[in-house]
């Protein structure tokens, strides 16, 4: 049998090098006035790593949060945390319910996003759980610009079907790696979920109305996982265009080059593989003049 | 509860499952029962039927399980909203539940009643351990919450211990993963006349996946915290088929892996060591909590933290006796860093262990103060040698079954023939297909002594279709001499005993895609007593 090590160092593992732990420790009132048949609300420590987060606009640009929570009492319990974001922020848990131990905390991770159009400014995170309070300051940042910008990176990108431990935000996340979800790691490219069958589509959402002239898709590197042949569309004023088709593609990225056209969103509709049985796209990158 | 009393409608599984996070329902109870334990006191308080807003919460069904000669444990939870946080309760206040168990479908011989209290500790869970019951005697149960009445259940007691039952009838089960395929097999076990239903373990998996049947997984992404744990067995739950198998036996239940994270180990992450053991514990307390909280368990299993006690014994009287085993919590890391590996000074190192001290020693002390005619191992992974290498003079096991500990799995084929126990028979689940083995007492050498057998059953749906013949295992034949028989497609296992034989009906349906399969017998095998080793049919 193995002995199981609960210092506190261990729990943070290798996130302990990333969090800068804001720590409020608080301890119940007495006298709270609890519902008749509820136990006795612990008391908590609620600690946030990092203490601080920027945000890039884009509902593909999450931005994590460790939230901790450690029980102060003798004994562990399973308090239940709420996570208030006001808008536009968005968090992918707004509640959760956890164990806690008493020799370290339990760490849930929580993503914060914002709409792409999101403008710059300061908004808080508030964590609360019984009468514990932790606030995390929370910064948008400013969207890139300029010619050299890649316009679909970290938008809003949704698929036809989703296959496992891929997701569509993989092909906006700047990484041209198939990288499948890991432990505290998100997948970085999308495979579609209904093996053998196509098309497949996959749309990224412009954070606003943009000039677009030139769309690059990447997929697998080695052919025999590649795809082989798709249409770009984009999304105009007058509905969904086609605007370049690519045959015969057997691996890495290929560059779509087209008349500019005010757009505010690009479909790729898959529709023919080397082979495989899935379609996989490793990014998705929108160019304007 | 009277049949005037208004009922609130039952929804549909598709309302059910449209229900999302962030809603709520606030309900307002007032005057809740006192009474806060378990277990037969909880009788005493037996308040008048509260009339709330509360809307249907039996959408998770009902069950019963643990059966003993007097007792069974009682189970439903309440969830209007079954993917909503706290199942669409408002988290804060708990809610009375009146249950009665009667001896007769209609309910006009109730022999046990009581009140207790749904809290929201344990994600309004009620689990009620009615005792003083006569043993080997059907019983039929159900719940009412504010003007909502369960559907009812049928349950069983163990006979009583000194019995000597004629026959005994069940089935075991493993393996659900409800995104790849239909619960067919479940509907077609609810038809069999059985005594117990063994659930062997893998009842939830813990992914994200969302396949393309139409099943995917809620919440979307691999669990962690309690809340998530609870949504995905509520997910599970709201299965019709899976809630008529409940309602119709008691189910002795016990874990694998998925219930956790895939292939754990004692502290040991399936992301070791990029998930730390303090941070795997706590996912693990998660995961135990939200176990004891859906399953027909007792308080005695209740988990403490990363800690649930769930290895147990139940008597069928002299006819059998059944070790319900934890090859998951207690077991060394796999060896070999896991996968199917060539065997090593590792994987053979005498202290490793699969059951950990205390649960071995426990299972031998069990086996040797048996006087069962049948002495079963319910447990998870195969326990037979399975070498999955074709080549004649090299071997490959599955670090994660008992190829991985065979020093372990020496010391009680070696305990089942130095102490002569009668008749050993292992169940096993996990690798999602059939197999009939005769556990011999050198694998190595066809020709030593058969021990016991082992019966492997497949899943009820885990890897979806699957198939009677695989050329891939066909050309391992040659070298499992004794494992005369397997197959790939998925079902359950029913057995029948009685202290002459055992016999062993492996059920199959041929897709799980859709719905609607029909089931059909793939093999028959009898195991007589005293006898060791497989008769065909």
């Amino acid at each position: 049998m193995h002995s199981r090590h609960r210092t506190s160092t261990a729990a943070l593992g290798a996130a302990a090098t990333v969090i800068a732990l804001g720590v409020v420790a608080i301890a119940a009132a007495p006298g709270d006035s609890a519902p008749a048949d509820a136990a006795v609300p612990p008391s908590l420590e609620l600690s946030a790593g990092p203490d601080r987060l920027d945000v890039a606009p884009g509902l593909c640009s999450p931005s994590t949060v460790q939230l901790g929570v450690r029980s102060l009492d003798a004994e562990p319990s399973y308090p239940t945390v709420d996570v208030v974001a006001p808008p536009p922020l968005r968090v992918s848990r707004d509640t959760f319910t956890t164990y806690v131990p008493t020799e370290y905390a339990a760490m849930t991770p929580i993503d914060v996003v914002v709409p792409g159009d999101t403008a710059p400014g300061a908004y808080d995170l508030t964590v609360k759980s019984g009468a514990g309070r932790l606030t995390v300051p929370v910064t948008v940042t400013e969207r890139a610009s300029g010619p050299d910008t890649n316009l679909a990176l970290g938008q809003e990108t949704t698929a036809s079907t989703v296959g496992n431990l891929t997701t569509p935000c993989g092909v906006v996340d700047g990484d041209y790696s198939y990288t499948l979800e890991g432990y505290n790691r998100p997948p970085t490219a999308w495979a579609d979920g209904s093996p053998g069958v196509f098309p497949d589509q996959l749309e990224t959402y412009l954070a606003r109305p943009a000039v677009v002239n030139r769309v690059d898709v990447h997929t697998h590197p080695e052919a025999r996982f590649a795809l082989r042949d798709w249409d770009v569309e984009v999304r105009t004023d007058a509905g969904w265009t086609t605007v370049a088709s690519v045959r015969g593609h057997t691996s890495g990225g290929a560059t779509s080059t087209f008349p500019s056209v005010r757009a505010d969103a690009v479909r790729i509709t898959t529709i023919a593989t080397n082979g495989y049985a899935y379609a996989i796209v490793t990014e998705v990158e929108v160019y304007g003049p | 509860m009277t049949p005037d009393d208004p009922v609130v409608p039952r929804p549909t599984q598709g309302e059910l499952l449209a229900a999302r996070w962030g809603r709520r329902r606030f309900l307002t109870v007032t005057g809740a029962a006192a009474a806060l334990a378990f277990g037969g006191s909880l009788a005493t308080a037996d308040t008048s039927p509260q009339r709330s807003r509360l809307a249907y919460p039996f959408t998770l069904g009902i069950a019963s399980g643990d059966p003993l000669p007097d007792g069974v444990v009682l189970w439903t939870r309440l969830a209007p909203e079954p993917l909503a946080t706290f199942g669409g309760m408002d988290g804060r206040i708990s809610v009375p539940v009146r249950w009665e168990l009667a001896e007769d479908e209609s309910f006009h011989r109730v022999v046990r009643r009581g009140n207790v209290l749904a809290r929201p500790e344990f994600a309004y869970s009620v689990h009620v351990d009615v005792r003083g019951l006569r043993p080997s005697t059907h019983y039929f149960y159900r719940f009412r919450a504010g003007d909502s009445i369960s559907p009812q259940g049928r349950t069983k007691t163990a006979p009583a211990r000194t019995a000597a039952p004629a026959s005994m009838a069940f089935a075991f089960v493993s393996c659900q993963h409800r995104v790849v395929g239909h619960y067919t097999a479940y509907q077609h076990l609810t038809a069999e006349d059985l005594d117990v239903v063994f659930h062997l373990g893998d009842y939830i998996y813990e992914g994200a996946d969302q396949g393309n049947l139409g099943r995917g997984h809620f919440p979307e992404r691999t669990l962690l915290t309690l809340d998530d744990y609870r949504a995905r067995y509520a997910q599970y739950k709201t299965d019709a088929d899976l809630q008529a198998a409940h309602a119709a036996f008691p189910w002795i239940v016990t874990m694998d892996d998925h219930e956790v994270l895939s292939n754990w180990a004692s502290d040991y992450s399936f992301y070791h060591p990029q998930e730390a053991t303090d941070a795997f514990l706590v996912r693990r307390a998660n995961a135990f909590r939200a176990y004891w909280e859906h399953m027909p368990l007792r308080l005695g299993n209740l988990p403490t933290g990363p800690d649930l006690p769930l290895y147990r014994r139940f008597d069928y009287g002299g006819l059998a006796r059944f070790n319900v085993l934890d090859t998951r919590q207690y077991r060394s890391d796999q060896a070999n860093g896991d996968g199917i590996k060539p065997p090593s000074d590792e994987s053979r190192d005498p202290n490793r262990t699969l059951l950990g001290g205390a649960q071995e020693q426990w299972l031998l002390d069990g086996l040797a103060g048996s006087g069962a005619t049948w002495n079963v191992l319910a447990q998870q992974v195969f326990f037979s040698q399975l070498d999955l290498n074709v080549a004649d003079d090299k071997e490959a096991y599955e670090m994660d079954a008992w190829d991985g500990y065979e020093a372990g799995r020496d010391r009680i084929v070696d305990f089942l023939q130095d102490r002569d126990i009668a008749n050993p028979v292992v169940l096993t689940g996990d690798v999602h297909a059939n197999n009939a083995c005769e556990i011999k007492a050198d694998f190595d050498d066809p020709d030593s002594a058969t021990v016991g057998t082992e019966f492997v059953g497949t899943s009820i749906s885990s890897s979806g279709d699957g198939r009677d013949t695989d050329p891939g295992r066909d050309a391992l034949a040659s070298q499992l001499p004794h494992i005369p028989y397997y197959n790939v497609q998925r079902g359950y296992v029913r057995c029948e005993l009685t202290p002459q034989s055992w016999r062993t009906d492996f059920k199959v349906v041929p897709y799980v895609s859709r719905p609607g399969a029909p089931l059909r017998t793939d093999a028959t095998f009898y195991v007589e007593s005293g006898r060791p080793g497989l008769q065909p049919a």
